[in-house]
């Protein structure tokens, strides 16, 4: 994680708040060629539950069954400097799919970039886990 | 004569209410199905100018010498022709095709297939029974849903399905226990005809082209068959030893071992395999069409959902937000769209757009478009039902909706705007968004160049869904991409041993080894899928995990044609056929107006990156486009999401195209050489005389 | 029932001894065949006068909840038998609603290989008989086929196993593929059936075990519907459905 250990009380309010409706990031649950659902994910905190990495039984396990929680990468990247106004954790995000991964590689190591931001958002407000 | 074909086709004049024998073999050098069905609309059809509700347009429902035999994942598909009503800017000569068991009786009752030709002066309904063919009245199914109709229809014709009856006068008639199969359309599809499709049994269809409303505008409401004959095949033990190698190819086969590597395959997928999870409890059993091998429908404990899969169920679970969205109000929405015989894929069209409308504020009730639909609850059952209901009722938005799509939008004054932006993703010839082709270039390439969505998923199972399913789970792909390339171009004769064919990088899309894809995607289906009816959920078998080394069945296919009809035809001389078939093609679309200027794709592919973010140009099923890639002389898996089609790069690429198919690269018009050579000089003499030949 | 079984004095007491001929005229004497359990079969006498008829050596059972309805098996049956498609031709007959709800929407009308078959007994001429040296499956021997479809009548399932050839005019039934002139692989009870081979789900299997004489016993067998392919691929409701 290349995230400063220092970050303001104003920045950590900002970056662990509830976005208004017209600032949500659109998601989308897939299943694969079986349809997919729109999802509005509306924090840091729901971006990071949103992710979810893929085990090996369920990538064996039959395809209409499969439910892979998609989000565009770079929309991700995007709306965490944009909207959250988290240019740091923005950056670390590209690093992780600058490496050009698969995007199932991807996932777990998003999801651990935003959780260790979203721990440190609590720490500085001093609120419980 | 012992090999596969009936000998004769049936036509059908409806203004005259008389029938005629036409002998196949004038047309058998065509194959069967759209080959046969090409040739007999332009012997047929005087004037290829008329719209597709004139009495003049020839409609066409074709199988080939593979139906009603073992030969698997063909023995059970028909073909349908004719001018269409749903194609932009016109009515295009299109096909459709549907499954299901209709082929086989058509077969069995001693036809290799049906040519319809004028109008009836009121509502009738065709009864074929062997040879004796009548003309009934269908004043009472008029309004009748598609399912309604048949078991009408089956209880006028078969009283006792499942005992023994006699089609004849006497035994020597034949017998047979079958219940009849039944092609029908919706009810009053007179008023929706743009979208509406030709419905079998419960879940098979031909879905795309507006058929529904061609058979309305003869007054046609359904065509029945049921026969008690055979068909003999040439080299019995041959199709027999096929049949089981085939097998091979197939999950049922491999019960005690299946393969459980994640993506999408032809052969390779599992049975009853209908893209989507069923309610839970739910038990089923796998259903196929006639002779299929893989069996990809399925049938219900509910009796929901029979028969439907793949688009049937996706279309109102597509990128549809809002209200209770769960599996039994997805098979409910399907089982009413078979009921009205409307084409699912202008229904995903018409939700995303209308979805679109509604959060742009355009669309509600007392906006700009006004309508009291409850757009708050899209992806409910409700809905969907309200939809479908005032299309079919012509009420509220549906009463514009009926119109088609693109007609719809142009009364609304937003066809170019939205088309444009791409909230209303027809990507070309007014159809449907399905893949896209600023990603999977062939599929796109493929499409301009015929006159709808082609619907052929040869390449896309492999190049598109293995590779992207691999990228989104962290699958070890199973196969390298380079493996995967040099697999699929072997298979790609004449034009094997380019592997960049399947280079699909930004500078690949746009090369000479993609026009020779294109070129031997348009011959390989018209033949082998359109013509000898090789299901698209079958074919190209180019990669299998069953297969040794991952090769699939591709190439195999000659096997069952030769051992039904006793020739020694090559892989390769059935793909020449096929380039026939597409040059036919290509001059009756010269014939109905058809310009190189008009081969272009709806403005948002040039001007939108593609994507998976709803809300933008279509994120209908897709998933972020992962395609095999040459990059640094390497080939890898890369994501190619994002890209718009670069207007110029296209012409350029078209100009490449129409070179190799030996056209006029100034109009894409075929040239008398490349005609004559196909055998169709007299075809090369229309074109002269009405000015639409190419120069050389 | 000994009673009305008389044994000619000239009449071999070897079972192997008997012409048919002379075993039908034997039995002929007292009607049409000699009284079991309410059928009038065709046996063998055998010495101590107890009339025993060969079971077949095979039978097809079906796991009905595995047919996919592709009726693959009738073309394969027509094919192999007569070198031409023909549902009409076909000794195994699948019926299906496309409305109705599985299981109950297929229909799969298999010969049974009745233990007492009552198409046997039918015969006047002894066309359909007991082939002994195919493993005693019931077949029609065509050529002492009068057409008279009294075997057509005298089955009792719906639709009836034995059928009408209209092209060649004789009976025909299923006989395991003991004859598929077509097919150059060995058939019968000893070999192999084409309706099984070609299945795509393997719902169809030969047994030699005589299966309990009901519907269930024939077409409501478990081969491979509980079985873990099956479960995987969610036909038994395992899939769930998250949303």
């Amino acid at each position: 994680m290349t995230v400063s250990s220092t970050i303001g009380r104003e920045d950590a309010a900002r970056f662990a708040r509830v976005v208004e409706p017209d600032e949500q990031l659109t998601v989308v649950k897939m299943a694969p060629m079986a349809g997919n659902s729109l999802m509005f994910i509306s924090s840091l905190a729901g971006a990071e539950a949103w992710l979810k990495p893929i085990s090996a039984e369920e990538a064996a396990g039959p395809t209409a069954s499969m439910r892979i929680h998609y989000v565009d990468p770079g929309a991700l990247a995007s709306w965490v400097r944009d909207t959250i106004g988290d240019a740091e954790l923005a950056a670390a995000l590209d690093d992780v799919i600058g490496t050009g991964n698969a995007f199932g590689l991807l996932v777990p190591e998003m999801k651990k970039l935003i959780a260790d931001r979203i721990a440190e958002c609590r720490a500085v407000l001093g609120e419980e886990e | 004569m012992a090999n596969g074909y009936a000998g004769k086709i049936l036509k059908i004049d409806l203004t005259t209410k008389k029938v005629e024998e036409i002998p196949t073999s004038k047309y058998e050098q065509w194959g069967g199905g759209h080959g046969i069905g090409s040739a007999l609309f332009w012997d047929l059809c005087e004037d290829k100018t008329v719209a597709g509700t004139n009495p003049k347009n020839v409609v066409t429902i074709m199988t080939s010498p593979l139906s009603g035999t073992l030969t698997p994942t063909a023995s059970g598909r028909t073909e349908v022709q004719g001018i269409g009503l749903q194609g932009y800017p016109l009515g295009w000569f299109t096909r459709s095709n549907f499954g299901g068991r209709f082929g086989t009786q058509l077969k069995y009752a001693g036809w290799d297939g049906i040519a319809v030709v004028g109008k009836s002066d009121k509502p009738v309904w065709i009864n074929i029974q062997n040879g004796k063919v009548t003309f009934e009245d269908a004043k009472h199914l008029w309004g009748l849903d598609t399912w309604e109709t048949q078991e009408d229809i089956w209880s006028t014709v078969q009283a006792d399905v499942g005992n023994w009856n006699e089609l004849g006068a006497t035994r020597d008639g034949g017998r047979t226990t079958q219940r009849p199969a039944v092609l029908t359309i919706g009810p009053n599809a007179d008023k929706y005809g743009p979208m509406a499709s030709l419905i079998h049994d419960a879940g098979n269809g031909a879905g795309q082209g507006g058929f529904g409303g061609v058979f309305a505008s003869k007054n046609l409401k359904a065509i029945s068959v049921i026969g008690s004959g055979g068909v003999k095949v040439a080299d019995p033990n041959a199709l027999m030893e096929s049949r089981l190698w085939l097998q091979q190819y197939a999950s049922g086969e491999h019960q005690d071992n299946p393969h459980k590597i994640p993506g999408e395959w032809a052969l390779g997928s599992p049975p009853g395999f209908v893209l989507a999870p069923f309610p839970e409890g739910t038990t089923t059993r796998p259903q196929g069409c006639v002779g299929c091998v893989k069996n990809c429908r399925s049938r219900t404990s509910t009796g929901i959902g029979n028969e439907s899969s793949c688009i049937d169920v996706m279309f109102s679970n597509s990128g549809v937000v809002g209200g209770a969205n769960s599996p039994m109000d997805y098979f409910k929405s399907s089982d009413l769209a078979q009921r009205y015989g409307l084409n699912v894929f202008s229904l995903m069209g018409a939700l995303q757009w209308l979805q679109n409308l509604y959060k742009q504020g355009v669309l509600g009730p007392g906006k700009a478009i006004n309508s009291s639909l409850d757009y708050a609850h899209m992806g409910s059952h409700e809905f969907v039902k309200s939809l479908l209901d005032s299309i079919v009722h012509q009420t509220d938005v549906g009463k514009d909706l009926a119109l088609g799509l693109w007609q719809c939008a142009k009364k609304w004054g937003r066809l170019e705007q939205d088309l444009d932006t791409g909230i209303l993703a027809l990507m070309c010839w007014g159809y449907m968004h399905h893949y896209d082709g600023r990603t999977e270039a062939e599929w796109g390439y493929g499409s301009l160049m015929c006159e709808r969505d082609i619907n052929e998923h040869d390449f896309n199972w492999i190049v598109y869904w293995c590779s992207t399913l691999w990228s989104l789970f962290g699958y070890t792909p199973p196969i390298t991409a380079e493996r995967m390339a040099k697999i699929i171009t072997d298979k790609m004769a004449p034009y094997a041993g380019d592997m960049k064919m399947v280079d699909y990088s930004d500078e690949g899309i746009y090369s000479e080894s993609m026009a020779k894809t294109v070129a031997w995607h348009r011959h390989y289906t018209r033949y082998y899928k359109q013509s000898l009816g090789f299901c698209d959920w079958g074919w190209a078998d180019f990669v299998n995990p069953y297969g040794p080394d991952f090769e699939g069945a591709t190439g195999g296919e000659p096997k069952f044609f030769n051992a039904v009809t006793g020739q020694n035809q090559s892989f390769e001389e059935g793909v020449e056929v096929g380039r026939k078939i597409f040059n036919l093609d290509r001059a009756i679309w010269a014939l109905q107006g058809r310009t190189r200027e008009m081969e272009v794709y709806a403005g948002y592919m040039y001007n939108v990156g593609s994507t998976t973010v709803p809300g933008a140009a279509n994120a209908g099923y897709e998933a972020p486009y992962v395609m095999p890639v040459i990059e640094d002389g390497k080939w890898i898996y890369k994501n190619v999401g994002g890209r718009k089609a670069d207007r110029q790069k296209v012409e350029d690429w078209k100009t490449k195209y129409y070179a190799l198919e030996g056209w006029d690269t100034t109009t894409g018009q075929p040239t008398r050489k490349t005609l004559e050579e196909l055998g169709l000089t007299e075809v090369a003499d229309t074109l002269e005389k009405a000015g639409k030949l190419g120069k050389a | 029932m000994d009673d009305n079984v008389k044994k000619r004095d000239d009449e071999p007491t070897e079972a192997q001894g008997v012409s048919r001929r002379q075993f039908i005229s034997g039995i002929g004497v007292v009607g049409f065949g000699a009284v079991l359990g309410g059928l009038f079969v065709k046996g063998l006498l055998l010495p101590d006068e107890t009339l025993a008829i060969p079971a077949s050596g095979g039978y097809l059972l079906i796991d009905t909840r595995k047919c996919a309805g592709c009726t693959s098996c009738m073309l394969a049956c027509s094919l192999t038998h007569h070198g031409e498609e023909n549902y009409g031709l076909s000794r195994i007959q699948v019926v299906q609603n496309p409305y109705g709800s599985f299981p109950k929407d297929v229909q799969l009308s298999q010969c049974h290989q009745c233990p007492f078959p009552a198409c046997v007994e039918a015969c006047p001429t002894g066309a359909n008989h007991i082939d002994t040296e195919h493993g005693n499956v019931r077949t029609v021997d065509v050529r002492k086929c009068i057409g008279c479809e009294r075997c057509v009548q005298a089955c009792p399932f719906t639709p009836s196993r034995a059928l009408w050839n209209y092209e060649e005019k004789h009976a025909q039934k299923c006989d395991l593929c003991a004859d598929t002139p077509h097919w150059n692989t060995q058939g019968g009870p000893g070999g192999k059936q084409a309706c099984v081979a070609v299945c795509p789900t393997k719902a169809i299997a030969f047994s030699p075990d005589i299966p309990q004489q009901s519907e269930a016993g024939y077409n409501e067998v478990d081969l491979g519907h509980t079985g873990a392919a099956w479960n995987y691929w969610g036909f038994n409701g395992g899939t769930k459905a998250e949303h």
